[in-house]
């Protein structure tokens, strides 16, 4: 997987078991973090360009939908999905390529979509 | 180099790299044949064609078929082919609403395919590749194997589709069978024309292989294609030279010759007219 932004700021329920999800799950390296001064979280290390910031309050800059790029969806969705990882649907296809879609315990969104250029020789 | 992937539900793939070599068999199996390069020349019940890089041809189970391979450089093939269970599975699938699924509903039978050349292009081509770089890399996990050839099979069903459900539409004749013996006929046409195209092909010659008469050839094709068989010809020679430009360093008058074309000068006429650009500028902007 190469996410397609370098970070992404997430509000989670509980860290321990997102914790859990993104590293045992999702098979990403995890980190504890400062958020801020005062706030504990967690760093998600989605490769080696790219940082999901897990957090349980609130903040202005988070999303709950996270756009992760693939080179092979196919076999993204068959890893993941022997991790555990329960898929909305099979691969759908769509006008930019093929993409899967799931959610963290959380209710985030995520999709992984493996871009295809339809008009390339 | 010749690798034979078969996996527990009969689903098989072989993948191979050769100068030369002769099949003659019966297909013991719905079959899916591409070539990545060269040419592979193929025989299914007498017909002759030729399977190119952007075609794949599918062979029904039990049809007679050979095929032969003679180049100076090798020829890699990559053949799949479906076992009865998992393709009954997938056309019910396919076929059925979620809710039918949900009653029981019995299984239809397998319609049989028709047995011709596609175009490879689309999701069709990248899934392929996909599955082929994994198994050249040596994959072993059946299930992602088999989520491929799930999704070779979906992708195929589309093409299908699109070549010859929406084709039929297209054709102005009353009666379903003879839109469907229409249809067959011009499969044929196209066909010879794909295998050909480097040939200097006449329209008499495609409409005694399609065994039609010019004038019909010439109304259906286009009524069916929404182009004459000479744009098809034209539009599939320029094209395969696109692809020489792109994949070998043979001067444009061999590009010429190689492709069907008689003269360099409306060769670069057409190729700038379709394309935009010169074939020496689009060579040189893929080098880049």
């Amino acid at each position: 997987m190469n996410p397609s932004a370098k970070f992404f700021y997430v509000q989670v329920k509980q860290l321990n078991d997102a914790d859990a999800f993104y590293a045992n799950c999702l098979g990403m390296p995890t980190e504890s973090t400062m958020i801020s001064e005062q706030e504990k979280g967690i760093m998600v290390k989605a490769d080696h360009e790219t940082k999901i910031f897990l957090s349980e309050q609130k903040h202005q800059n988070q999303t709950n939908k996270i756009v992760l790029t693939s080179d092979d969806c196919l076999e993204d969705y068959c890893r993941l999905k022997s991790r555990g990882v329960i898929f909305k649907d099979r691969p759908a296809y769509l006008s930019e390529g093929l993409s899967i879609e799931f959610s963290d315990p959380s209710g985030n969104h995520f999709i992984i979509l493996e871009q295809r250029n339809y008009n390339e020789d | 180099m010749r690798y034979v992937k078969e996996l527990s539900n009969r689903n098989k793939i072989i993948s191979e790299s050769t100068c030369e070599a002769l099949y003659e068999q019966q297909n013991d199996a719905y079959t899916i044949k591409f070539v990545f390069n060269g040419t592979e020349d193929c025989e299914i019940n007498k017909r002759k064609f030729s399977i190119y890089p952007d075609t794949f041809a599918v062979v029904n189970a039990g049809t007679n078929f050979s095929s032969k391979i003679d180049s100076i450089s090798p020829v890699n093939t990559f053949s799949v082919s479906f076992g009865e269970n998992f393709i009954k599975d997938f056309h019910h699938t396919f076929s059925n609403s979620n809710e039918s699924l949900l009653a029981g509903k019995e299984a239809g039978e397998t319609p049989p395919f028709i047995e011709s050349l596609y175009p490879f292009s689309g999701d069709m081509r990248f899934n392929v590749l996909h599955l082929k770089n994994q198994l050249d890399k040596g994959l072993k996990d059946e299930m992602l194997i088999n989520e491929y050839l799930y999704h070779c099979l979906l992708n195929y069903y589309k093409i299908y589709d699109k070549e010859v459900a929406q084709k039929l539409d297209k054709l102005s004749f009353i009666k379903t069978k003879t839109r469907e013996e229409v249809l067959k006929r011009l499969t044929l046409a196209k066909e010879y024309i794909s295998s050909n195209y480097n040939q200097n092909i006449t329209l008499e010659n495609i409409a005694e292989q399609a065994c039609l008469s010019v004038n019909h050839l010439l109304r259906t094709f286009k009524e069916a294609y929404e182009i004459s068989p000479y744009q098809f010809l034209v539009q599939l020679r320029l094209n395969r030279a696109k692809k020489l430009l792109q994949t070998t360093t043979y001067s444009l008058n061999e590009i010429v010759g190689l492709v069907g074309f008689e003269c360099p000068s409306s060769f670069i006429r057409l190729f700038k007219h379709t394309f935009n650009i010169t074939p020496l500028k689009y060579r040189k902007s893929r080098l880049n």
